[in-house]
């Protein structure tokens, strides 16, 4: 599994290891985002924050799982398929949305002919780029996408109104706890680094304070969403696109708006990418291939493309059905190896 | 004769047959086969007029050869010859066809004899070339003035006089199978990398053309990525500047008829960091290098965002702009995209004429260009004074780029981000910024990450956007050998702790 990375000194592979887990924050950010416009608006309401804290646990849980299992070796080939559907999931929603977000920003677009585009031109693009790109370009990212984020944030500040976070538990304890539950789904590609070939392995704290920061990065835009207008006036009655760029329409800052459609863009498409990536490299996996398909990722762009050009409702319920899953999905593939081995110890035990 | 080797044959007149008809000295009128006497035999002396020097070739070798004693009985022609006789240190023997024919249409001269076996090559050359100058397009208001000539020699000096150490290695490599040309690989044994070394030169070995004209066209034949748009590697023409590249672990090579040298491997920061950044005071430094990467970003990324503003996103513009710039536009008879397009294209002319005529008349090209034509076409109505302003203001941005490679990368980079806002706005040009920056975070220089050390992150100097006090810069940058990490080892500053007398 790790022949794509022949010859790499520790030092390389440890740079590449922590790109992967900024590159897995990023993405957790951005599921966290379309989690907030897809689902918790809609049916947690105002405290829509409280979700994404609950939330927490699952990422930590996981990742220590990954961890465990990575240390066991390579996954096995048949739960390769396991987070390569969690993965290609995480693209799909972050795909669905980008079409919403480009369906809110150009009305009058072709939808359809515009998302094939972007399939086409990501498909190429990620095809042809090196495995490292995707990492690497999270890094860079990080530096591009926090300061506008916070400009964003502070511009703001001063178009809210602390009544709009009433009431205080929105739709009730039920619903936060529910939101939750979906929002787990939303975090659960974020252990993918330890089950990816390549990686080495770096303190628990290399892995978890990048996600858990995006995780308050993701609470903290609920919370300013909240703070912008009553969520339960978007309930229903906005779109998926309008909801993405809630600080964009909400802000009359002129700079403002093009920061939020710019960083909103980037953000989406390097989740796009690092799922369909992701669930090339799984796939790999699967197929006992050595090295990193780009290809594959460019083949996988085109099963997007559907749900994203279409944007219709069964296919918007679908999704949110679908999302939670992704937990149970990726818990499987973590523990499946921790569980066998440990399985096999007792057989032995039994035996001796 | 590519990848055969031919020898001179022992006996004399055979060898100057071959001699002559290779060295085509009966067709052209400047190859010399000079006869004479020496040693009591018959010599001659193969050279090239002009190329070598004249008077050195009578005082050190036709005069001692003519004057000198027979040889003693059973002594070495060779030996007695190269000991005893030419009071010259550039001597070198070789029975190989190829290397004297290379050598003397370097400007040396070669020496048959009769009797001795093949040919005695002496350094003589003498031919004209420019002195050691101001270097043209890397100007610096702090730093040394002195700039790379066409002599490869005079480079390696310039090279030597800044790095009086003997860890720097120069060794010659050719390059090029009919016409062979002389590179200079340059190292500072220690701080760059083997794999570094060996692997500049098992490219420069493995070019497979017949001619290499200039420094630009090794670079394409050596960089990681040809299809790229970012240039792999970094071209001076300040020997300064080609000494901090020694100093941070990089290899250089020098090549004969070039003004400048190349820098390999090289990433984005040595393309963006100028010469004189490091002589100016750490504020000003980082005060300029943040202009710079405003400029750049401005050149990459104004005109599109301009018209995806105007054209597509109007909400994202503050009503007054908005008015001026669709008043302004209504009178003109084009689209926005088309205009723009259009005077990128006038901008891209005036540059690249004014850059080929006489330096004389080079500003007054700009006069016309920037002043009168703007101001024809403003008066005119043909464009808007905005969409000159852009392009101007872009213009002067990719100018801030130290390299005129990344100048060029910059401006197609902004035509491409262009074509991508006229066809969709924001939601083209997001998309192709967003693959333009996947490709380059894959791309690589002798196989470094072309962004190291900022993604990946890498513990090195930490001289990257900002230029950070030199005492914080105790370490190299990530391109040197682990075996020497650091510039410092205590502090730069260690007369700091001491108590000031008074």
């Amino acid at each position: 599994m790790t022949a794509a990375f022949p010859a790499l000194p520790d030092d390389r592979r440890a740079a590449l290891t922590r790109d992967r887990w900024l590159l897995s924050a990023l993405n957790l950010y951005a599921q966290a985002a379309v989690g907030l416009s897809l689902y918790l608006y809609g049916s947690v309401s105002t405290p829509g924050y409280l979700s994404v804290f609950l939330s927490v646990p699952v990422p930590v849980l996981l990742v220590l799982l990954a961890e465990r299992a990575a240390g066991m070796g390579p996954l096995p080939r048949a739960l390769c398929l396991l987070p390569a559907a969690v993965c290609l999931m995480d693209a799909q929603l972050a795909f669905f949305a980008l079409c919403a977000v480009l369906a809110d920003v150009m009305p009058d677009l072709n939808l359809p002919l515009a998302a094939a585009a972007y399939t086409a031109a990501l498909g190429a693009g990620l095809g042809g780029a090196s495995p490292y790109a995707l990492p690497r370009l999270a890094r860079l990212m990080v530096f591009l996408l926090i300061p506008p984020a916070l400009f964003c944030g502070a511009c703001a500040l001063g178009h809210g109104n602390a009544s709009h976070f009433f009431p205080l538990l929105g739709y009730g304890p039920e619903s936060i706890l529910r939101g939750g539950v979906w929002m787990s789904g939303a975090a659960a590609s974020a252990c993918c680094p330890h089950l990816l070939p390549g990686s080495a392995k770096l303190p628990p704290r290399a892995a978890l304070t990048p996600l858990l920061l995006a995780l308050l990065m993701g609470a903290l835009t609920a919370a300013v969403s909240a703070w912008l207008m009553p969520v339960y006036a978007l309930s229903g009655q906005r779109t998926l696109g309008w909801r993405m760029l809630l600080v964009a329409h909400m802000t009359p800052s002129v700079p403002c708006w093009s920061l939020a459609v710019a960083g909103v863009l980037m953000l989406l498409l390097l989740s796009v990418c690092a799922g369909v990536r992701r669930a090339a490299a799984f796939l790999g996996g699967f197929f006992g291939k050595k090295s990193d398909p780009g290809w594959a990722a460019a083949a996988l762009m085109l099963l997007l493309l559907p749900a994203g050009a279409l944007q219709t409702a069964p296919i918007r319920d679908f999704l949110i059905q679908a999302a939670p899953w992704r937990t149970v999905l990726m818990a499987a593939a973590a523990a499946a190896p921790c569980l066998g081995r440990r399985h096999g110890q007792s057989g032995r035990k039994d035996a001796a | 004769m590519p990848g055969k080797t031919v020898l001179l044959p022992e006996d004399y007149q055979d060898r100057l047959r071959l001699l002559r008809e290779e060295s085509h000295a009966m067709e052209s009128e400047d190859v010399v086969i000079h006869p004479f006497r020496a040693l009591g035999r018959e010599a001659a002396l193969l050279y090239v007029d002009g190329l070598a020097r004249g008077e050195d070739m009578e005082r050190f070798l036709l005069l001692p050869l003519m004057a000198a004693p027979l040889p003693a009985e059973g002594d070495s022609l060779l030996d007695y010859a190269a000991r005893s006789v030419l009071p010259l240190c550039g001597l070198t023997h070789t029975e190989e066809l190829g290397q004297v024919l290379s050598r003397v249409f370097s400007g040396d001269a070669a020496l048959v004899l009769c009797g001795m076996p093949g040919a005695l090559v002496a350094d003589v050359k003498g031919f004209a070339h420019r002195a050691v100058g101001r270097p043209v397009n890397e100007s610096v208001v702090t730093g040394p003035h002195e700039g790379f000539t066409e002599s490869l020699r005079d480079n390696v000096v310039l090279l030597r006089r800044l790095l009086r150490t003997p860890d720097l290695i120069s060794e010659e490599i050719q390059v090029g199978d009919l016409v062979p040309t002389r590179l200079c690989l340059l190292y500072l044994k220690g701080v760059a990398r083997l794999e570094t070394v060996s692997e500049v030169k098992r490219r420069i070995r493995g070019c497979r053309v017949d001619y290499v004209s200039s420094l630009g066209m090794l670079e394409q034949l050596l960089e990681d990525r040809p299809f790229s748009l970012l240039p792999q590697a970094a071209s001076t023409e300040r020997p300064d500047r080609a000494v901090s590249f020694l100093t941070e672990g990089q290899a250089v090579i020098a090549m004969e008829n070039a003004p400048m040298v190349l820098a390999m491997p090289a990433g984005f920061l040595h393309l963006y960091h100028a010469p004189d950044d490091t002589a100016l005071r750490w504020q000003y430094g980082t005060f300029l290098r943040l202009l710079r990467l405003s400029g750049m970003a401005l050149s990459l990324l104004l005109p599109a965002v301009f018209l995806s503003l105007t054209v597509f996103h109007p909400e994202g513009m503050s009503l007054s702009l908005l008015t001026s710039v669709v008043e302004s536009q209504s009178r003109v008879p084009m689209t926005l995209f088309a205009s723009l397009l259009i005077v990128l294209l006038i901008f891209g002319l005036i540059n690249e004429a004014a850059s080929r005529v006489p330096g004389a008349m080079g500003a007054t090209l700009s006069i016309v260009g920037g002043l009168i034509l703007g101001q024809a076409v403003v008066e005119a109505d043909l464009f808007s004074p905005l969409v000159l302003i852009v392009v101007a203001l872009s213009g002067l941005g990719s100018y801030t780029a130290p390299s005129h490679s990344l100048t060029l990368a910059l401006r197609i980079g902004q035509l491409l981000l262009v074509i991508a806002a006229g066809l969709l706005g924001y939601l083209g040009v997001i998309p192709a910024l967003f693959l333009l920056m996947l490709r380059g975070m894959g791309l690589t220089s002798l196989g470094f990450p072309y962004f190291a050390p900022i993604a990946p992150r890498r513990a090195a100097n930490p001289d990257r956007i900002a230029r950070l006090p030199i005492w914080f810069q105790r370490g190299r940058g990530p391109l040197a050998s682990p075996q020497s990490p650091r510039r410092a080892w205590g502090d730069m500053r260690a007369w700091s702790k001491t108590k000031e007398e008074k």
